[in-house]
């Protein structure tokens, strides 16, 4: 009887190995699936219904670079502001040099032609904030010339290695600034401006590393006390840029160019019957691919940058610029090997799933550039009027 | 005390395995309710699925409440199944199994004088197992079939004698379950999302069973001086179940509830007939007939086309060497076998999906005192259903069933004298 009742763990690990001989469910039985029961899947390519393209006055914010230069319509200006505890031991110092140090990270039409580039230092005298500071209200900043020298680009060459610049600041608006610093009475407002020297023309847009980068713009002040050299350095701080463009949209077609917050609206008609919204009848938007066909001789993508231009869900028929953040897809070359026509596709499957949940709130696909707040890149698409190259997108969906 | 504790233990390892081994099995459970479950305990599990006419003291008969009529002692019993199922449609061919907790119960008698007795049984009436991988090239899709779940009968019976040998019974039927069939689609190109359907529906109601039996027709009919033939019926009420379910789909915006049903099921009567011969008080002949309405069965107030009324077929017999146990140990094992044809609820593709079954089992004494016993039962059942061919597809079943069945006097008041 022992024996027996000794056999029970057996024969339940007798049933265990009986259940681990199941083998991978195949497809016996799959015949016998009604159809009404089944998903099927579905592509079917739409054409763009329309399009525009718009300019928002908006802050860079605290992007990864300071832009400065010009090239046909774009103009840039950066503001540097430090945020400066400068030790009251240097007022009794003596200064023997300042130096600003700026390492290049970017640069839009900067290989030609091979001119230097110069861009003054001026002082900022109005207070800015990067999260505000709009290229509108540049011209309310005021700014003082100083006998800084110029910010002098020669080598352009090296400039996808980043280039470090070292440049002379005027010494006396540093002894002005320790100062101000040593006087608990006085604001602390130590701001710089970078604009294009005058008759700089073309030269580029270049971009430098901003504050809480490994490279930050960095004001060195170099001094002697009791016959003993010293410097001290100022690297923390905040900075943006201010870019217009004019004429707003230099081309025709479908564009988007970073710095000047130029937005491209794009729309597709996502209506039943073919895209039911109706919950129970509601597809299943397994893959959507926009494709948008590039005027290549128009667009431009600077040193530095990430060829890309990223898709948002237009958030408002009315206020442009409001986008769902949370439904966005980037776009990048099909082939980039191409040189005329490239196609630049975008994974919004879920963009379009929304649209299709929600059709009330279809007010189409944003472009915007990449990184906008870093650089200048443009990219011009053929426009959805073009039966040829117009946007189109390609929908791969389940429904039962 | 020792056959309580193993009992427990039966009962808990095979609750806790539930989970691990649930799953797989056959396409055909998809339609209707699933595979109908005619479990009636291991004694008619390994007997063809007999028992409506059966009185036997030592098991619980879930099939006929009439058959608690001559209970002694209190009975127990814990179950666990183990199923395999070899399946081709011909072209292809796949082997799943799965495991499941099968059946508890507890049955004692009440007041013996009357044939009162009462039973509690947890038992399934429905199973919903299979999964199916469909893969198609243009687009490159697989496509994945699985569904669980199944309704299970949490059942109250009782019996009472009014006059010698002809017993009387009803179970009450609380049924519930849930069934999920989740579908999904993947694409073999990258960075596609994947479709994921799930369809949940609970649904529970009340049936009830009320059954007859009448002991000794041979001898009230003058064809034998002593009782040898046992008949039996029962008649099934049917019931309509309350449904609820969902429908969830993932979205890649949002897990989202497409749709919701709140619906009834209408599970159809039915009837069973059963016959019970004792050849030498150690040897039981059965045979049963059973009969359900299914071209009634009703989901959302539509019949499916492919739902028809069922018959089954069932002989089992049982044979005891010995009771005593100072015989050899062999002889003290019951032996079973049986069979069964089963013309299933199931018309697809214009034709009737049939069962044939053969079953088997043997009954050991685990220990036996003058208060109480307890037997270890293995059944087991091998057969077929369906075809190959009408683009259909074939099954070989394996059933394994064990259990542990017992009786004791536990609840038992001792008669005054």
């Amino acid at each position: 009887m022992n024996a027996l009742q000794k056999s029970y763990p057996v024969i339940f690990i007798i049933l265990m190995l009986m259940n681990g001989c199941s083998q991978s469910p195949t497809s016996v039985g799959a015949k016998l699936i009604p159809g009404s029961a089944r998903y099927s899947s579905h592509d079917t390519t739409i054409a763009a219904v329309g399009d525009t393209s718009f300019k928002f006055s908006q802050a860079n914010g605290s992007g990864a670079s300071l832009l400065v230069g010009n090239y046909a319509s774009v103009n840039a200006t950066s503001l540097l502001l430090f945020a400066a505890y400068l030790p009251d031991t240097l007022t009794t110092v003596q200064i023997d040099t300042a130096e600003l140090t700026l390492t290049s990270n970017y640069g839009w039409h900067v290989s030609l032609p091979p001119v230097p580039a110069q861009f003054q230092i001026k002082e900022v005298l109005s207070s800015w904030s990067s999260s505000t500071v709009t290229v509108d209200s540049l011209s309310t900043i005021a700014m003082a010339p100083t006998n800084s020298a110029l910010v002098t680009i020669t080598s352009q060459d090296t400039l996808s290695s980043t280039l470090a610049i070292v440049t002379q600041i005027d010494t006396s608006l540093v002894r002005r600034w320790i100062n101000i610093s040593a006087d608990t009475l006085l604001p602390r407002f130590f701001s710089l401006a970078l604009v294009p020297a005058p008759g700089t023309v073309n030269c580029g847009v270049w971009g430098f590393s901003s504050f809480n980068s490994s490279t930050p713009p960095t004001l060195t002040i170099i001094y002697e006390k009791n016959g003993v050299k010293d410097s001290t350095s100022l690297t923390n701080g905040v900075g943006t840029f201010l870019a217009a463009s004019s004429p707003i949209l230099a081309s025709a077609g479908i564009q988007t160019q970073g710095g000047i917050s130029e937005y491209s609206i794009i729309k597709f008609n996502l209506k039943p019957p073919l895209f039911d919204s109706v919950a129970s009848n509601r597809i299943i938007v397994n893959n959507a691919t926009m494709s948008l066909t590039l005027k290549n001789s128009q667009s431009s993508v600077g040193y530095g940058s990430i060829d890309s231009v990223v898709a948002y869900l237009a958030g408002s028929a009315t206020q442009l610029d409001s986008v769902g953040s949370s439904y966005y897809g980037y776009g990048y070359r099909k082939d980039t090997s191409q040189t005329t026509n490239s196609v630049y596709i975008f994974n919004i499957t879920s963009m379009v799933q929304q649209w299709i949940n929600v059709p009330s709130g279809n007010f189409g696909a944003e472009l915007r550039a990449l990184g906008g707040s870093s650089n200048v890149d443009r990219h011009v698409f053929y426009s959805s009027a073009d039966s040829v190259y117009g946007p189109k997108l390609s929908i791969t969906y389940t429904k039962k | 005390m020792k056959t309580v504790k193993f009992f427990f233990l039966l009962v808990a390892v095979a609750g806790t395995s539930l989970p691990l081994l649930a799953g797989n099995g056959s396409i055909y459970s998809s339609f209707g309710v699933g595979d109908i479950i005619n479990y009636g305990g291991i004694r008619s599990f390994a007997m063809g699925g007999t028992g409506i006419a059966s009185l036997a003291d030592g098991t619980v008969n879930e099939l006929n409440p009439a058959g608690l009529g001559q209970l002694t002692r209190t009975q127990y019993a814990g179950e666990v199944q183990y199923q395999g199922y070899s399946m081709s449609d011909g072209t292809a061919s796949t082997f799943l199994s799965s495991g499941n907790f099968q059946s508890a119960a507890l049955a004692f008698p009440v007041y013996s004088e009357y044939g009162i007795g009462f039973a509690f049984s947890v038992t399934p009436f429905s199973r919903r197992a299979y999964d199916v991988i469909d893969k198609q090239s243009n687009p490159g899709i697989t496509q994945t079939f699985t569904g669980s779940g199944g309704l299970s009968s949490a059942q109250f019976g009782f019996s009472f004698s009014p006059v010698q040998d002809l017993y009387f019974g009803v179970t009450t039927h609380y049924l519930f379950g849930n069934f999920d069939d989740v579908q999904e689609i993947e694409y073999d190109s990258l960075g596609y999302f994947t479709t994921n359907g799930d369809k949940n529906i609970s649904t529970d109601g009340f049936a009830f069973t009320v059954g007859g039996l009448f002991s000794g027709l041979d001898k009230a009919l003058g064809i034998s001086k002593e009782k040898h033939l046992n008949i039996g019926a029962t008649f099934f009420s049917g019931a309509t179940l309350k449904s609820d379910g969902q429908i969830f789909q993932n979205f890649s915006t949002v897990a989202d509830t497409t749709d919701s049903i709140s619906t009834t099921t209408k599970i159809p009567l039915g009837f069973a007939l059963g016959l019970e011969y004792d050849v030498r008080n150690n040897f039981i002949l059965t045979g049963d007939f059973q009969y359900q309405q299914w071209s009634r069965y009703t989901y959302m107030g539509v019949h499916p086309p492919e739902i028809q009324n069922s018959m089954r077929v069932g002989v089992g017999a049982e044979f005891l060497p010995t009771r005593s146990l100072s015989e050899p140990y062999y002889r003290q094992v019951t032996y079973r076998v049986g069979g069964y044809m089963d013309q299933s609820y199931l018309k697809l593709n214009g034709q009737a999906i049939d069962d044939y079954f053969i079953t088997g089992g043997i009954s050991v004494p685990v220990f036996s005192t003058p208060g109480s016993e307890a037997r270890l039962n293995i059944g087991l059942e091998h057969g077929i259903r369906g075809t190959t061919s009408n683009g259909l597809e074939r099954d070989a079943i394996t059933r394994v069933t064990v259990s542990l069945t017992g009786s004791d006097t536990w609840f038992i008041v001792p008669e005054v004298q």
